[in-house]
């Protein structure tokens, strides 16, 4: 392997990957299987099976990025494994990060979000996913969230969930309506209302509330499982707690440094693992550690994988593609805060009072249920310390929370340069958005020296 | 002596510069970019360096210097007129506002999804009235009381103008409305960026006196540089003078 | 019943062993795309983009579930200095084999991007990929070493060597098999997957002893270095292969692709360990009728699509060139029919 650190290309991976002794390769494997757990394949495997999007992607080039793709491109086998060896496979919708911390604590249930698929098209530069869910009823203009609605036609992604739990209410407009299309396919849908907040200070009736639905969440799950040990829960958090730490210590690690030791790319699938931990939790984990020690082991040695000038900028609501956190690094900018919509899967629960109370409390943070001055009240502080250059803001056409947050936003940080990125459908990233980014790049570069 | 060449998506504009604007001159570039690079070689020569901007800027490949328009606007606004806050670009097939902080570009919008607040809208619906670019302008300038169009797109537009049409309404008031609607536009996207004079028009908008007056009503007055398509090109080159490099 | 997944993604459920809407449907359908698509043969094998459009141009006519990279098994000798003739109207033809001019330590291992016709397939590759590959998998077929040593040397003689100069073979089918690994994978990162053609290692050709010594091993070694990437790998041997069925899952391979074989007998011995692949008779499915392919493709299918490891109806080998359309038809149709799996 390569010690210096850089980003590279899918057939350059390929090229180290050749050269890999066969015992790292049969190391690391999903639920412990070594029949069919194997992940470590470089990203030229998935582009066989369809990952169009691959060949024009940049990697990072450490042994643990790799394992983490591997890791992160094996899930949809991984969850139809799951359930092929007996485990339950439960959809937990639209809350995002919170009601996968119950399922795991009942014995062999893995939790997984089915929106979270909405990568899949711009993975695969297909519309596959997304032609299913315009016949079915979804919008064209409608949230990419959609290519879920595909994805529960076709089958082939995932496989039937045991239970479906999904939020609705202070949750995404969007998917909730993309949900009642699901329902509409047959599925069966364990509905869960979501309060909105009402400022920084909520009511803590707002908690006793969530705490119920909470308590719901685990009743059906106690039915289905016929196990019943409440206090696992607080086991679970523990468990979570210490992933939510350990990214946050990576990504305090990565924005701090003088030279970027992780690309966004990266950090993003990192930031996101946060919420069920890609269907394994404990070797989601064990990836996590491997990426904190390769980052921490760059920081000390003053190495990384972008120019030491790169400009300081904060992304607001996830690209879903991929693409763009490629781009804007080789455009000479840096990620060095984020606002992907899951505040509250970063941040650590409560662990010495009651275990849903504790869930309860931790989800009342979520960037969706409340205004969204609230939302980027992490980025203002970021800005107003000066860390952040400019500010990138990818707007979902069609997401509710888009169509009029994105200008809200822009006006909230009207200190700082920002720019706004209609995300095209897949493969449809234009010269006019690369156009438009290399500008802002140049105008923030020429603010930065000024 | 330097070249600096804008390759944009409808004309090629291109400048020779040495303290001073030796020679210009501009083609169409109509989707044949390098043919009008080569042809931009032919004509003017005796340059040093190149430097190139506009969207065919990376088709160049012996330039010293490739900078987005963005950037080169901002460089030619300050060498046209030192205290300019905004730029607003209106070419062939997207419409910028940029904004300035002495001489540093500080925020900028562009619209360049579709044809509304671009020059294309006023070629569409040019077409649509049978009327050339030139009259289109001089019609414009005639009217003291535009006709409201309200559709942005050009498609919608040319709805517009057929009904206002059948009402028997004058020309040249239909004209300067559409003028309003696409500086309308412009208001709106620049919004974000707060415009702020002095303003300056470039772009192949700012040779249509049309849009130039209702940029004067609407937007407060804005300066017209001499030979505003050429604000890009002028822009390359100046980024490789010395006194811009530093 | 209408398709619900598409081909990729009906491939994709298959090697986890998990049932599609019905079983995947991929006869051999190699060189007869240049007749689909009105294409002189040997501009199909001699360029990358028109044999890419003409496989196309028949998965559009056919709909079945993938497109094969493929002209003939010289592919890769040729690349290694054997000559072969290109006619019209036909497929390459063996002129003069390498071994005949150079010793075996001058022959060199070929530049997939640059040597015979090698970049040929890359080209066809990418275009069949960029164009199609979201929803159709990319099959392209990898000659093993012992096709490729017999290409390399005059066929015959390369059987008496393997007797009387088995040491001079292996040197041959190291540098073949070194040739398969590199070309291989450049057809990885071009995005499509490798599948083993060892029409010469056939039970009609050599016994199972020179099976075993010579062909086995440089299968498997290849197989293995696919293995590597986590590929699923088709082994596709034509002609008999009922004296080897209980060696084949040594290779490796994930699926077998077999030809003139009792399908009963091969889903027993092979269906825990290996997914079945076969096996219409081409020449049945050339010459019959297309009511009757109707009848004896149902029958196939039915006796196969519950293999424990799954099923993907087939022919036994590549459909020939002028078979008529409406056979192919037929063939598809009634597999569709006999193949559906969901409720």
């Amino acid at each position: 392997m390569n010690n210096i650190p850089g980003k590279i290309t899918m057939s350059e991976w390929s090229e180290i990957f050749n050269s890999l002794p066969e015992k790292i390769i049969e190391r690391y494997c999903y639920y412990n299987n070594n029949e069919w757990g194997r992940y470590l394949q470089p990203p030229a495997t998935f582009f066989v099976y369809g990952a169009r999007e691959l060949k024009r992607l940049k990697f990072d080039n450490s042994l643990a990025a790799l394992r983490m793709w591997g890791f992160v491109f094996n899930e949809s086998e991984r969850l139809f494994r799951a359930k092929q060896s007996g485990k339950k496979v439960i959809a937990t919708c639209g809350d995002l990060g919170t009601v996968p911390v119950i399922i795991m604590g009942f014995p062999d249930c893995i939790p997984f979000y089915p929106e979270c698929i909405w990568w899949t098209p711009f993975f695969n530069e297909s519309n596959v996913l997304l032609e299913p869910a315009h016949q079915l009823g979804a919008p064209e203009a409608a949230c990419f969230s959609k290519a879920a609605l595909g994805a529960f036609y076709k089958r082939a992604y995932f496989p039937k969930p045991d239970l479906i739990f999904a939020s609705t209410g202070a949750s995404c407009d969007d998917y909730s309506c993309v949900l009642q299309l699901i329902e509409g396919l047959g599925y069966e849908i364990e509905w869960l209302e979501i309060p909105y907040r009402r400022g920084f200070d909520y009511p803590e009736r707002f908690v006793k509330y969530l705490t119920n639905e909470y308590e719901r969440v685990y009743k059906k799950m106690k039915n289905l499982t016929n196990f019943d040990k409440p206090e696992q829960l607080a086991e679970t958090i523990k468990k979570i707690n210490r992933l939510r730490l350990r990214v946050e210590e990576i990504k305090a690690l990565v924005y701090n440094a003088d030279i970027s030791p992780l690309p966004a790319l990266e950090l993003m699938v990192i930031e996101f693992g946060n919420l069920y931990g890609y269907a394994d939790i404990d070797e989601w984990l064990d990836i996590v550690d491997m990426i904190y020690e390769t980052v921490k082991q760059r920081v000390a040695a003053h190495q990384g994988v972008l120019s030491p000038d790169a400009v300081p900028v904060a992304w607001i609501t996830p690209s879903a593609d991929p693409y763009l956190l490629n781009l804007i690094e080789d455009y000479g900018m840096r990620v060095v805060e984020t606002e992907y919509v899951i505040n509250q899967a970063l941040v650590k629960i409560e662990e010495a009072i009651e275990p849903f109370t504790a869930l309860a409390k931790s989800f009342m943070k979520a960037s969706l249920i409340g205004s969204t001055r609230e939302r980027i009240a992490r980025i203002q502080k970021a800005v107003a310390a000066g860390r952040i250059k400019g500010i990138i803001i990818t707007n979902m056409l069609g997401a509710s929370h888009c169509a009029m947050e994105t200008g809200l936003i822009g006006y909230y940080l009207r200190d700082v340069p920002s720019i706004t990125i209609d995300v095209p459908a897949p493969s449809g990233i234009t010269e006019q958005i690369k156009n438009r980014l290399m500008a802002f790049a140049e105008t923030l570069r020429q603010g930065y020296y000024e | 002596m330097v070249l600096g060449i804008d390759i944009g998506s409808c004309y090629t504009k291109a400048v020779l510069f040495d303290g001073q604007i030796k020679e210009k001159m501009v083609i169409k570039t109509s989707l044949r970019p390098v043919e009008a690079i080569e042809q931009v070689k032919e004509k003017l020569t005796g340059y040093k360096e190149i430097a190139a901007t506009g969207y065919g800027r990376n088709l160049i490949h012996n330039a010293q210097k490739v900078i987005t328009e963005i950037t080169a606007f901002a460089y030619g606004a300050m060498y046209i007129e030192p205290g300019i806050k905004t730029i607003i670009d209106i070419g062939g097939q997207d419409s910028k506002v940029i904004k300035l902080n002495r001489g540093v570009v500080e925020r900028f919008v562009m619209n360049d999804r579709c044809a509304a607040g671009t020059g294309n809208f006023i070629e569409k619906t040019a077409r649509a009235l049978d009327l050339s670019l030139e009259s289109f302008g001089q019609l414009a300038v005639k009217s003291d009381k535009p006709e409201t169009i309200d559709s942005l797109c050009v498609v919608m537009a040319e709805t517009e103008i057929l009904s206002l049409a059948a009402e028997n309404k004058k020309l040249e008031d239909i004209v300067a409305g559409l003028c309003d609607a696409l500086v309308r536009r412009i208001a709106a996207l620049g919004a974000q960026v707060k415009i702020e004079p002095p303003i300056l028009l470039c772009g192949g908008g700012a040779l249509n006196q049309g849009i130039i007056k209702s940029m004067n009503r609407i937007l407060g007055k804005v300066i017209v540089p001499e030979a505003p398509q050429f604000l890009g090109a002028l822009g390359a080159a100046l980024c490789l003078n010395p006194i811009c490099r530093n | 019943m209408n398709d619900i997944l598409n081909a990729r993604e009906r491939f994709g459920l298959l090697v986890i062993d998990e049932k599609p809407d019905r079983c995947n449907i991929i006869p051999l359908i190699t060189s007869h795309a240049a007749m689909v698509n009105k294409t002189r043969l040997r501009d199909y094998y001699t360029d990358g983009e028109i044999m890419a459009r003409a496989q196309i141009a028949a998965i559009e006519e056919y709909g079945h579930d993938a497109i094969s990279i493929f002209s003939e098994v010289g592919i890769i000798a040729e690349a290694m200095g054997s000559k072969f003739d290109y006619p019209d109207d036909d497929l390459p033809i063996l002129r003069t084999p390498a071994l005949s001019r150079q010793s075996i330590g001058e022959i060199k291992i070929p530049e997939p991007e640059n040597d015979g016709r090698l970049p040929i397939y890359l080209d066809a590759i990418n275009y069949a990929y960029r164009a199609v590959g979201d929803r159709i998998p990319i099959l392209a077929y990898i000659p093993a070493p012992f096709t490729t040593g017999m290409m390399l040397s005059e066929p015959e003689n390369f059987l008496i060597q393997t007797i009387r100069e088995p040491d001079r073979v292996k040197e041959i089918m190291d540098k073949a098999l070194d040739a398969a690994i590199k070309f291989s994978y450049e057809i990885i990162n071009a995005g499509a997957l490798p599948m083993i053609v060892d029409p010469l290692a056939s039970s009609s050709v050599i016994s199972p002893r020179i099976f075993k010594e010579f062909v086995l091993p440089y299968e498997r070694r290849l197989i293995n270095f696919l293995h590597r990437y986590d590929l699923d790998i088709i082994l596709h041997i034509c002609g008999e292969t009922g004296p080897i069925l209980d060696i084949l899952p040594e290779t490796g391979a994930d699926l077998i692709s077999l030809d003139q074989v009792d399908l009963k007998k091969a889903i027993n011995s092979l269906s825990k360990r290996m997914r079945i692949i076969g096996n219409f008779d081409t020449s049945e499915l050339a010459m019959m009728m297309p009511g009757e392919i109707s009848q004896a493709v149902k029958h196939m299918v039915a006796q196969a699509k519950n293999s424990t490891k799954g099923y993907i109806a087939a022919t036994g080998c590549e459909v020939p060139i002028r078979t008529p359309r409406e056979n192919i038809k037929a063939f598809i149709k009634s597999a569709k029919e006999a193949g559906w799996y969901w409720e």
